[in-house]
């Protein structure tokens, strides 16, 4: 048990000492890549000889010397700076950071802390804003693009449905009104026939008056 | 070949009640007219335009009346068509219970009297033979059909009836214009240009400037246009094919709607060209145009699934009457060709409905769903006689349908954007039909199906690869065509 | 050739051997026990005098009797078709039921004599003659309607059938006796020369001529003379209303060609016939004739009973046969002969069909005949529905075989007799529904259960019934034979 309390605890201290040999490496990288691109009044940047017969020309704009030596001043002065208010904060403990912290109730810190808020910004404006974007269009093709071709299927189905109650039953309906009417045509005939022999013989003669009529009035 | 089935017939009636027996005897009858089609396939000159393997004997002397049957590029396409058809639906009758004798001696008369119409050629003939396969349809669907059968079989008899009464009389008038009297068709063909065309002086044919020849025209087309079936004479179809059993629902959808466009091209366009080319327009174009776009549209409306086939067979000759009234090689070759996909895809349509009724026992559209998960073999068929009569490119229904487009463009664009526009609907409701029937979950009642027999499948299958075949290659079929149909043509076209 | 009595006597056997038949049998009636042995004879003096008649077509067409009747093809046509109706009609009394209840002497004695009244009917050629014949022929018909004992139905069929054949038999006279004023003759052959001399009243001429149609028109049963078919052949024992409705509708339309043909109308150049100018005939006869199919048609469709339904279908079919009148050429005669031939074999076997259920089940309603196919009668079912169906003028039966020409005759003719032919042709389309009503029933409907099975396989009947449905086929497809027959059969004697 206490061993591997021991093991943990020497864990810690290497990964803290690799850390800050990685640290240690970076911070002397960067130190060496600022080599690379010195300003003119120094010497000018070796990289961009380097890169002159590529971009045939100079790779930067050259200022005015003053403005050179004044942004290197101001650049060192400001890095230089914060180095010391570092050490005073950190190794001499002379300043306290949680004053610092605490100042304006705490809302410079909280800014720089979340890196002047930009990762929010970010998230709210364009990621929230696309994926709105994305909803919206989203919406208007399945419902109103896509409604309107449901709505042609749709208004196509009741027009086809129209079709079919048309054809059943009006078309189909004169072939069986037709059927139907010779039917009870069929029926009054039929009536006709009383079974009366009376009128079978009232029939013989209204029938020969009639044809008698005809003739002596229409075909003389 | 056309007599074999009538004696198979005469067989069956005095074979003992042995239900195999007469199912393999039927069967057996309608091979040799299979195989004589396919020899006729084989050896029938593509290039040579008239009639040819023609018999002919005197019949009845004194009226000029012959025995005279012979074939053309035309009549073998719808030949061939025929003998596959019966051969094949033999088997998928092999369901039927009830009065096996009776129903198979029927069935072989109707082959019969088909066979008859399409090889005759003699007027006489033709209209005997035509009549004769009236009886064994109106028995077939009346007894052996489903619950409205009687109405469905005798409104069927009695329409079609009415329009073989104006075709009565049209027949007689031909045969006394023609001279000498006679009912042979080649000679009414040669004389075609003496059948008056002056406008005739009474009501209503001064009005409408028709003469003789039209009067004459109409009379027959009004018999063919109730078989085509053509708007409005076609309300018989759906209940004929709701009603009847699935064996006479194909060889109706697939030999028989057929007769009433052979019947137009056979008659009316080479005997009657002058009234062909003035009427073509309103009564075959534009007709067909609207049969197209009603039909897919009654089809859509449609619960019941062999209704909704119905209607579609009632579009898809609309295409066949709007290549006729093109009157270009392309139109009309594509319209015959039509007329043979569309027996091969429909009859295939109607063999599966009648394999799914054969299992659920009923028809509804709304009650099936996901028997593509039940029975993967029969969605797969199903889907191929679908995509071919959307028309889908590979298959054959595109290649006739795209040469009538084609044909018509020429002449009368307006009805060919009608007519493309009743693909779109097509592809509508048949795409519909496959998700509301194949998709989607499957419904637990049906879960128990049988996947599709040997038999049925035995049904299916070659008319599967004649689809497909056609649809690669089709001038298998189009090569007996031609000739034969730009003859029909150049007949017509002289009068435009 | 113009024969007095004695000497006409030698063509005159068919006739003798009936006449001689009937007393026979009215003699032989006292003493034999069995009564089926005078079916057989009344059989075997009918096929011997078929046989007369057939050998007198060698023989030299002219007058009988001082010109009371003719001796020509036309004459045979008609006799051979009454015999070979009252041969079918002596089978299938032999095989009914109701005519074994009844005095079966009597009755076969009544069927000759009609039969003989209907020979001379059709060879009449005398005023006269053509009365007294159709009086014979109306008498015998009377009473053998009403032939079935205790039957309320039929003694009422016979009485009305005798009050309307009364009234219209003596119309007719009157209006021969017009005539005989106008013309001074009662011969045809006299008449049609007054007539064609000038000076006759063609008003009165045509008032004659209507009042003779009444006569005629009863006999062949068309509108508006047809009243009483319906109820008398409801009435009527089955086997003499299948012969009634054929070979008196043969024989009316016999006399009735006859008058009004070589009669009252000259042959023209060319074969055709040219009536008497100023009287109508085709505008009456087209009129008639339509009217006659369509009311028949019309009637029968709402009809329950299988006989009363083939009476109004009779009446329509008379129509049609007035079709081939009208257009007053040959082809529309030989046409109408073709016709009778054929609605002879049909009739019958439709008739025969009826009388055959009827002995078995006992009824004649078309209820009575449901899902017949299914209860054991498939063959009877199956000849009737091709007798139905010939009558509808369906092919491959003899039925279309023989409108078609009668269309064809129609047609040929032209003009506004196209009017007529679409009519007749609607008309035929009506027709099927209720003859396929009747098939349906048979075939589709399925059988009630309380409906006894009917076992009519080993009836006599069928050995009649199969040979009259191959003919009804046969005739469909191979009618040359036929044809010839009839057309052969139009050679009338006139001087």
């Amino acid at each position: 048990m206490a061993a591997e309390v021991e093991l943990l605890a020497v864990q810690e201290l290497v990964h803290v000492g690799i850390a800050a040999r990685a640290e240690e490496v970076v911070a002397a990288g960067a130190v060496l890549a600022g080599f690379i691109g010195l300003p003119a009044v120094l010497g000018g940047s070796q990289f961009g000889h380097w890169l002159e017969p590529v971009i045939h020309g100079h790779a930067e704009e050259h200022g005015s010397a003053a403005m050179e030596w004044g942004l290197m001043a101001l650049s060192v002065g400001f890095a230089s700076f914060g180095a010391l208010i570092a050490y005073l904060m950190y190794r001499r403990e002379s300043l306290s950071p949680a004053f610092f912290a605490d100042l304006a109730g705490g809302f410079f810190y909280r800014l720089f802390d979340r890196k002047w808020y930009f990762d929010e910004v970010y998230q709210f404006l364009f990621v929230n804003g696309t994926l709105l974007l994305a909803k919206v269009l989203s919406l208007f093709d399945q419902y109103v693009v896509d409604g309107i071709v449901n709505g042609a299927a749709g208004v196509t189905r009741f027009i086809s449905w129209l079709n079919g109650v048309f054809d059943a039953y009006i078309i189909d309906g004169i072939v069986n009104a037709v059927a139907d009417v010779t039917f009870w045509i069929g029926n009054k005939f039929r009536r006709v026939q009383t079974g009366n022999i009376n009128s079978y013989l009232y029939g013989i003669l209204i029938a020969i008056a009639l044809a008698i009529i005809i003739k002596i009035r229409y075909w003389s | 070949m056309t007599f074999i089935p009538l004696a198979g017939a005469a067989i069956v009636l005095v074979l003992p009640n042995n239900a195999k027996l007469i199912r393999w005897v039927s069967a057996a009858a309608t091979v040799p007219p299979l195989i004589m089609s396919i020899w006729l396939f084989a050896n029938f000159d593509r290039n040579q335009a008239g009639f040819q393997f023609i018999e002919k004997y005197q019949w009845i002397p004194s009226f000029n009346i012959s025995y005279y049957m012979g074939v053309d590029g035309l009549s073998v396409s719808m030949v061939l068509l025929t003998a596959l058809l019966c051969f094949l639906c033999i088997f998928a009758s092999f369901g039927i219970e009830k009065a096996v004798k009776g129903y198979f001696a029927l069935f072989l008369m109707l082959d019969a009297g088909m066979m008859g119409v399409f090889c005759a050629l003699d007027f006489f003939l033709f209209f005997v033979f035509w009549e004769v396969m009236l009886l064994p349809m109106y028995f077939l669907i009346g007894i052996w059909g489903g619950p409205r059968r009687e109405y469905a079989a005798i409104k069927f008899f009695l329409y079609t009836l009415f329009g073989s009464a104006f075709m009565l009389i049209a027949i007689l008038a031909l045969y006394f214009s023609t001279e000498p009297h006679t009912f042979d068709m080649t000679v009414m063909m040669a004389q075609a240009n003496k059948f008056g065309t002056e406008v005739l002086p009474i009501w209503p044919f001064k009005q409408l400037g028709w003469g003789f020849q039209h009067a004459i025209w109409m009379a027959l087309f009004i018999g063919f246009a109730i078989k085509i079936p053509a708007f409005p004479f076609h309300t018989w179809l759906p209940d004929a094919h709701v009603e009847a059993p699935t064996a006479i629902s194909v060889i109706l959808a697939g030999v028989l709607l057929k007769m009433g466009t052979y019947g137009i091209l056979r008659i009316n366009f080479p005997m009657l060209p002058a009234a062909t080319a003035d009427l073509a327009f309103w009564c075959l174009g534009a007709l067909g145009a609207w049969n197209i776009i009603y039909g897919a549209l009654c089809a859509m409306a449609q619960k019941d699934l062999k209704k909704l086939v119905a209607y579609s067979s009632v579009s898809h000759m609309g295409y066949v009457m709007l290549g006729m009234a093109s009157f270009t090689t392309q139109g009309i070759n594509g319209a015959v060709l039509q007329m043979f996909n569309h027996g091969t895809i429909t009859g295939m349509l109607f063999l599966l409905v009648g394999v799914i009724y054969d299992r659920a026992h009923h028809r509804d559209i709304e009650g099936f769903g996901g028997i593509a998960a039940i029975m993967p073999v029969y969605t797969g068929v199903t889907a191929l006689a679908f995509f071919a009569s959307m028309g889908l490119p590979g298959l054959s229904g595109f290649i006739s349908e795209i040469l009538v487009l084609l044909g018509t463009w020429q002449k009368y664009p307006i009805l060919t954007i009608l007519g493309a526009s009743g693909v779109i609907l097509t592809a509508g409701y048949l795409l519909w039909t496959i998700q509301r029937v194949y998709l989607g979950p499957p419904n637990e009642k049906y879960l128990k199906f049988p996947e599709i027999s040997g038999r049925e499948m035995f049904t299916l299958v070659p008319l599967g690869v004649i689809v497909i075949i056609v649809g690669i290659y089709p001038s298998v079929v189009l090569d007996m065509l031609r000739a034969s149909l730009d003859q029909i043509n150049q007949i017509v076209i002289p009068h435009l | 050739m113009d024969l007095k009595n004695v000497g006409s006597l030698s063509f005159f056997y068919p006739e003798l051997i009936l006449s001689g038949s009937v007393l026979l049998i009215i003699i032989l009636d006292l003493m034999v026990r069995s009564k089926r042995n005078l079916a057989l004879i009344a059989l075997t003096g009918s096929a011997a005098a078929l046989i007369a008649t057939l050998d007198l077509y060698s023989a030299q067409p002219g007058w009988l009797f001082h010109r009371m009747i003719v001796l020509d093809n036309f004459s045979l046509f008609f006799k051979v078709v009454a015999l070979a109706a009252a041969i079918l009609c002596i089978l299938m009394s032999l095989g009914s039921n109701e005519i074994k209840h009844v005095y079966q002497g009597e009755y076969y004695a009544l069927l000759l004599t009609c039969a003989l009244g209907m020979f001379f009917m059709a060879s009449s050629s005398n005023l006269l003659m053509a009365y007294l014949s159709l009086e014979l022929v109306s008498l015998t018909s009377y009473v053998l309607t009403g032939f079935l004992p205790h039957n309320r139905r039929s003694s009422e069929a016979a009485l009305k059938y005798l009050i309307y054949g009364g009234v219209a038999s003596g119309t007719m006279i009157y209006g021969m006796s017009w005539i005989f004023g106008m013309t001074g003759s009662l011969d045809y052959s006299a008449i049609q020369a007054a007539l064609g001399q000038a000076g006759v009243n063609k008003t009165a001429l045509f008032i004659a001529f209507i009042f003779i149609m009444a006569g005629f028109g009863y006999k062949i049963v068309f509108v508006p003379f047809h009243m009483w078919s319906p109820d008398v052949y409801q009435g009527a024992p089955t086997p003499f209303t299948a012969f009634l409705s054929v070979a008196s509708n043969a024989a009316g339309l016999a006399i009735m060609i006859r008058f009004f043909f070589p009669g009252v109308s000259r042959m023209a150049a060319g074969g055709d016939w040219a009536y008497t100018s100023g009287v109508e005939w085709p505008q009456v006869l087209l009129f008639l004739s339509m009217i006659t199919m369509t009311i028949g048609n019309l009637c029968a469709l709402n009809q329950r009973n299988l006989k009363r339904m083939l009476a109004y279908s009779g009446i329509a079919h008379a129509g049609y046969m007035l079709m081939g009148l009208a257009v007053l050429t040959n082809e529309g005669l030989s046409a109408i002969l073709f016709y009778v031939v054929v609605y002879l074999i049909m009739n019958v076997g439709a008739f025969l069909v009826v009388g055959m259920i009827a002995n078995i089940t006992g009824s004649e309603d078309i209820e009575n005949y449901r899902g017949l196919a299914w209860r054991g009668a498939v063959v009877p079912a199956a000849c009737l529905a091709v007798f139905l169906l010939s009558l509808t003028g369906l092919p491959p039966f003899a039925g279309f075989i023989g409108k078609f020409f009668l269309f064809a005759a129609v047609l040929e003719k032209g003009g506004t007799f196209i009017i007529l032919a679409l009519v007749a042709v609607m008309n035929s389309v009506v027709s099927l529904y209720y003859y396929a009503k009747v098939i349906k029933t048979m075939f589709l409907d399925s059988p009630n259960p309380e409906d006894k099975t009917v076992a009519a396989a080993g009836d006599f009947n069928i050995t009649l019934l199969l040979p009259l449905t191959v003919l009804t086929v046969v005739f469909g497809i191979y009618f040359s034979p036929l044809l010839r027959y009839t057309t052969q059969s139009l050679k009338f004697f006139i001087k």
